[in-house]
């Protein structure tokens, strides 16, 4: 039994307290919390709860329901979580139908930074860092000078740390990383053309082993065109990080 | 009793609640109408059914959201200096309990509270959080103010024209100091069109360990 629901039956008090349920709850979400089956553990053992009341989700940051007890009037504990991920909601709808700009670029690498450190962002920040991935890849990005790729290559080089480390994924975290991922590979995508890309990819692809992807790529990036090459290369990159994404092993 | 069965089990308490009516919360406590510093200092780390993060919900005095999220904090245990998962198999569950009428939010991981946020008048549609800050900063305070206050932070960061609002190009600062009188404080504040910086929100947090 774990600590969390040890704790809960230790501190649910006998005592009813009412209460209240948003009327904008709605099922077909997914049940994703291991709690609920120390929930169900405690049920069976014939435990019995005096209130819950469930909380919905905007979608902020994410859309789903939390259960919760409450315990002294007004402490509550979490006992089972539903929840989907969502990666539409921006605080901030200005500029919602626009590529992302170029501070937005580097904060969203800031925020994964932060992720990567252990710090929380807060719900709002978030919701904003998701409103950013969507943007990244549903518009793209503004222009395509020297600072994005700058903060293209960092977004993928504060990935690629993560990734690279022999730890397996919780899958949850999996996804988020894949979606930056596949957002850079939209994002990039939007100014090159896929026939351009593929002769790049094969002249990268054949990469002799004792030679570093940096190394190589400034060997032969003058064989193509200056403004796009680049770009090529953050792609090619991504798509391989892609690939060792996929071939983590995940903890579910 | 599966999972599922327990979730109709808890909308069928939770339908219980809705035909009863709706209760108001519980008023704050007379006297105190908001946790003290002191008290939002012990809950850090502590988990959310101990009495420390008790005392600081039992002082708010409201029912709180709940925002359900876990990829918040989940990451490799040897990259972020911490488990990703439990030992027993239990993945990061992570979570807020937001205020917005208090100003204040949450975020648990494992149960346990791993940062607060404080908030400015109308910050991501928060009040102002009314209660006493870290090293008597106020809402008002410039950067100016806060090193004065809190002293050089241990990290500046500053971005132009970070986001839109109301058509509007907004810059933020982040003034981060990862241990002052043993709390991690990390100062966000934004401003429009050039005008002098504000506060928008303080996070507080354990202090970042060497």
């Amino acid at each position: 039994m774990s600590r969390t629901f040890q704790l809960h039956l230790e501190e649910l008090s006998d005592r009813v307290v009412p209460s209240v349920v948003p009327a904008e709850y709605s099922a077909g979400v997914t049940i994703r919390s291991e709690l609920d089956a120390e929930f169900d553990a405690f049920i069976a053992a014939g435990g019995t709860f005096d209130a819950m009341h469930q909380t919905a989700g905007s979608c902020d940051p994410s859309c789903g329901t939390g259960s919760t007890i409450v315990i002294d009037g007004v402490s509550i504990a979490v006992s089972a979580t539903v929840l989907t991920y969502a990666s539409t909601n921006a605080p901030n709808a200005d500029d919602s139908d626009e590529p992302l700009t170029v501070p937005q670029l580097h904060y969203l690498t800031r925020y994964l930074e932060i992720l990567a450190a252990g710090k929380p962002l807060s719900s709002a920040q978030l919701a904003e860092m998701n409103g950013w991935l969507h943007r990244l890849q549903k518009h793209g990005f503004e222009g395509s000078g020297e600072q994005q790729l700058k903060d293209l290559n960092a977004m993928l080089e504060a990935l690629n740390k993560i990734v690279s480390k022999p730890a397996p994924l919780v899958g949850a975290a999996l996804d988020l990383y894949t979606k930056m991922v596949d957002a850079i590979i939209s994002g990039v995508s939007k100014n090159i053309k896929e026939a351009e890309y593929a002769k790049f990819k094969q002249t990268m692809d054949a990469k002799p082993a004792n030679m570093s992807l940096k190394d190589y790529y400034e060997e032969n990036k003058g064989g193509f065109a200056a403004g796009l090459v680049d770009l090529h290369y953050i792609r090619y990159q991504a798509e391989l990080l892609k690939d060792k994404l996929s071939k983590l092993p995940i903890k579910k | 009793m599966n999972r599922f069965s327990c979730l109709a089990l808890a909308l069928s308490v939770a339908s219980f609640a809705v035909t009863a009516g709706s209760v108001a919360a519980p008023a704050p406590n007379p006297g105190q109408p908001q946790p003290p510093l002191h008290l939002l200092r012990a809950a850090l780390g502590k988990n959310h059914l101990g009495k420390e993060v008790r005392a600081v919900t039992r002082a708010l005095g409201e029912y709180p959201t709940l925002r359900p999220n876990r990829v918040v904090f989940s990451a490799p245990a040897d990259v972020f200096g911490g488990p990703a998962w439990q030992d027993d198999g239990r993945l990061d569950d992570a979570y807020y309990l937001t205020w917005k009428t208090r100003g204040i939010e949450m975020a648990f991981r494992f149960g346990e509270l791993a940062a607060i946020f404080l908030y400015n008048e109308k910050a991501d549609g928060f009040d102002r959080y009314p209660g006493e800050l870290p090293g008597g900063l106020t809402f008002g305070d410039d950067p100016t103010a806060i090193e004065r206050k809190l002293g050089q932070p241990d990290q500046w960061d500053e971005l132009s024209d970070i986001r839109k609002v109301g058509g509007k190009l907004q810059d933020e600062l982040w003034m981060t100091y990862d241990d002052s009188n043993g709390l991690g404080i990390w100062i966000i504040l934004r401003r429009v069109q050039r005008e002098p910086f504000t506060i928008h929100s303080i996070h507080l947090s354990k202090p970042k360990k060497e």
